[in-house]
């Protein structure tokens, strides 16, 4: 079964457009607005963690902005999901603070399809 | 204290443009991020749809292989064949009986002719035995009384010899017509032969043909509307293109966000006194309405370049839709002959109607030769009836041959008696081998017309016999080339109407298009509020920078030098890179470096 992939962003467009993208690619994506309902979906994955192969992130969110998002995941059954950061942040100090927070991968938008294509299948290995 | 010449408060409606700006902005791209994926969705649905039907009709190609196993035209010709087959298989095992029966005509007109001779000579025997019956008259009328009975003997012999003379002329009159009859029924026969022999000896070598170019015609043209699904995937492309750009949506609102929240720090209190405070402020303020500018050129040029991209974009998918649509006219007059170019070997219409020609001829064909079959089997009965009646003929000589023997006899016994007679022995013994000689004839005549009628009368028997069950087999395989007839009628017409209606594009699909083509017109009514602000902005500017002059005027300066960092310290807030360095270089510091567009960094 092909793994889920966790879309969390403010932006209703850049949902689409991700999903679009990845679905295309036969990857299933699920959509969260903020960093509280990214982690509303992941708890109704709780005991079938395998079954999320990745989470894609913004930063800058209502809510729960994108750091905080990532350190409470750290702490979740899900920790070991690797989390891509999808903003338009691209400050060298945003970044530190991202991996710091525990993400794989930062990457500034806009993104090319191809470019996330190629990060996904690269993560979901 | 001192009282500033003018207000310096944004208009509220400033902001509730950039808010609504935002909202639209969003509410636009959305339409369009959402459409677009039911494009894709429509786009494949149409394309599987399309291929399931084309392939409807052409089985065995390569890539219609995974939707349908068998086609309805393959189908229809593959049933037609089988029925073509067994019709030829029966018609012939016909032939063969057909054949059988004409050579037992040849016979029988043989033997005829045979019968024709024998006539012949009972007819010469008969004008002998007159002749002989003529002179024994004369000797016994010469011999006076004494030769009175025998004068009325050899008187009866005339007669006789007379009728039998009238009689054989009628037997052979008899024969020679029944004889003619018989070679126009070979004739009849022969000619229903030989059109059986050259109608159906090739009808399914050309039949198959024809079945076999008007598959290959089917196949040739589901390969073209596989093409056109091809071409008509086209769209894929500037499909893709559009809902990459969709996510610039996210850094408009994120860049309107910057101008907010930019204006909403433009807070300048009209009562200020004239001091370096009030000169930090009105440099800060004056600072917004050109980084605001600056902030929604940039949102300006991202709208614009969306709207060009997807202008050119669906341009390229319009320009596909017309590709495709003119593809599937010229593929019309593929089927119907009225395009510019043919399929090889002329039009799929063309090829239909060969196909369906071959099976009316076939039906014609066996129809003629049945009707042929009738006419054989009722000339034959009439044949039979004719052979008859010439036999009861040839029966009724008997009686005459029994009235020569008894003459005979009647003239030996007066020879022997009547001594004037006496040199007439030889007459008698000629009178006595003559009426051997018709006895003889007459007998080999009726046992060749019973030889005749009996072989004739089981030939014809059983070919009627034969008939009846041929044309149960005919009307049966006639009604099975007739459903095949019709089959092929139905696939013509679903061919025409699924070409007449072939399309790879869903009503749907067009109408998300047309309503897409709208959201991108609204794109062009945000670049007009965009610039209806950005001259407010400039008026603000304008006002700020006069503003600022008459306090340094008023306080003795020519220039001021903002002291605090108020605009480093609101750009912190931004979360573009660029804007932050537009922000610094408007208001002369440094910001941290960051990373361009796309840049992907792995930890």
């Amino acid at each position: 079964m092909a793994k889920k992939i966790l879309i969390v962003d403010d932006s209703s467009t850049l949902r689409a457009s991700v999903e679009f993208t990845l679905s295309e690619h036969g990857h299933e994506v699920l959509q969260a607005g903020d960093g509280v309902e990214g982690l509303e979906v992941l708890k109704g994955f709780e005991g079938k963690e395998s079954e999320i192969g990745m989470i894609i992130a913004d930063i800058n969110m209502p809510n729960m902005d994108g750091i905080t998002f990532i350190k409470e995941v750290k702490k979740t059954t899900f920790k070991f999901i690797p989390i891509l950061v999808l903003t338009t942040e691209s400050q060298e100090s945003k970044k530190i603070e991202g991996k710091e927070a525990g993400a794989s991968g930062w990457l500034v938008k806009p993104f090319k399809p191809e470019q996330l294509v190629a990060v996904v299948s690269k993560f979901l290995k | 204290m001192a009282k500033l010449s003018t207000d310096l408060v944004l208009n509220k409606d400033l902001l509730s443009k950039l808010e609504n700006l935002e909202s639209e902005s969003e509410k636009i791209y959305l339409n369009l991020g959402q459409r677009f994926p039911e494009l894709f969705k429509e786009l494949e649905q149409g394309f599987a749809e399309s291929g399931q039907l084309i392939s409807y009709f052409a089985a065995g190609h390569s890539r219609a292989e995974k939707l349908e196993e068998n086609s309805l035209v393959e189908e229809i010709i593959t049933e037609a064949k089988e029925v073509i087959e067994e019709a030829a298989v029966f018609f012939n095992e016909m032939q063969k009986r057909d054949n059988v029966l004409f050579s037992s005509i040849n016979e029988g007109i043989d033997h005829l002719n045979s019968l024709d001779s024998r006539i012949e000579n009972i007819r010469e025997d008969s004008i002998e035995m007159e002749l002989i019956s003529l002179n024994a008259m004369t000797v016994a009328l010469k011999a006076g009384l004494a030769g009175r009975a025998f004068s009325y003997i050899t008187d009866e012999l005339k007669k006789l010899s007379s009728r039998t003379i009238i009689y054989t002329e009628e037997l052979t009159g008899s024969g020679a017509s029944i004889l003619k009859d018989f070679l126009e029924f070979r004739k009849l026969v022969g000619e229903i032969q030989a059109f059986q022999h050259r109608f159906f000896g090739d009808f399914q070598e050309r039949l198959n043909k024809c079945f076999d170019r008007y598959n290959m015609g089917v196949k040739r043209l589901a390969e073209m509307l596989f093409g056109v699904i091809e071409e008509a995937k086209a769209v894929k492309n500037p499909l893709y293109r559009i809902m990459e750009e969709v996510q610039l949506q996210d850094i408009i609102k994120q860049s309107l966000e910057h101008v907010l929240l930019s204006l909403k720090e433009f807070d300048l209190d009209p009562k200020s006194e004239y001091n370096e405070h009030l000169l930090d402020e009105l440099s800060f303020v004056e600072k917004i309405p050109r980084l605001c500018q600056d902030l929604l050129d940039d949102i300006s040029r991202k709208i614009e370049q969306s709207r060009d991209l997807f202008s050119v974009n669906l341009a390229d998918i319009r320009s596909t839709l017309r590709d495709v649509e003119d593809q599937r006219g010229a593929f019309l007059g593929y089927f119907t002959d009225q395009g510019e170019n043919e399929l090889e070997g002329g039009a799929l219409e063309q090829m239909f109607a060969e196909s369906v020609g071959v099976l009316l001829e076939l039906l014609s064909g066996i129809d003629r030769s049945m009707t042929g079959k009738m006419a054989i089997g009722r000339d034959g009965n009439g044949i039979i009836e004719n052979i008859t009646v010439l036999k009861t003929g040839f029966e009724n000589f008997f009686e005459i041959i029994d009235r020569f023997y008894a003459i005979e006899v009647a003239s030996r016994i007066q020879v022997a008696k009547q001594e004037v007679l006496k040199d007439r022995t030889e007459t008698v013994n000629e009178m006595t081998r003559l009426t051997i000689r018709i006895d003889d004839d007459v007998k080999e005549a009726l046992r060749i017309l019973k030889d005749a009628l009996s072989k004739i009368y089981r030939i014809i028997n059983k070919y009627s016999d034969k008939m009846e069950m041929e044309m149960s087999v005919v009307k049966e395989t006639a009604d099975s080339i007739k459903s095949s007839y019709d089959q092929l009628m139905f696939s013509k017409t679903t061919l025409a109407d699924t070409l007449k209606n072939f399309s790879v594009y869903s009503e749907r699909f067009l109408s998300l298009l047309d309503a897409s083509e709208g959201d991108i017109l609204n794109l062009g009514m945000l670049v007009k509020v965009i610039t209806e602000i950005r001259d407010e902005l400039a008026d603000v500017q304008a006002r700020a920078e006069a503003l600022k002059k008459e306090v340094l005027l008023e306080m003795g300066l020519q220039e001021w030098q903002i002291k605090d960092d108020k605009l480093q310290t609101m750009i912190e807030r931004f979360t573009i890179f660029s804007h932050k360095k537009v922000a610094g270089e408007i208001g002369g510091f440094e910001v941290e470096e960051g990373s361009q567009e796309g840049d992907l960094t792995l930890f």
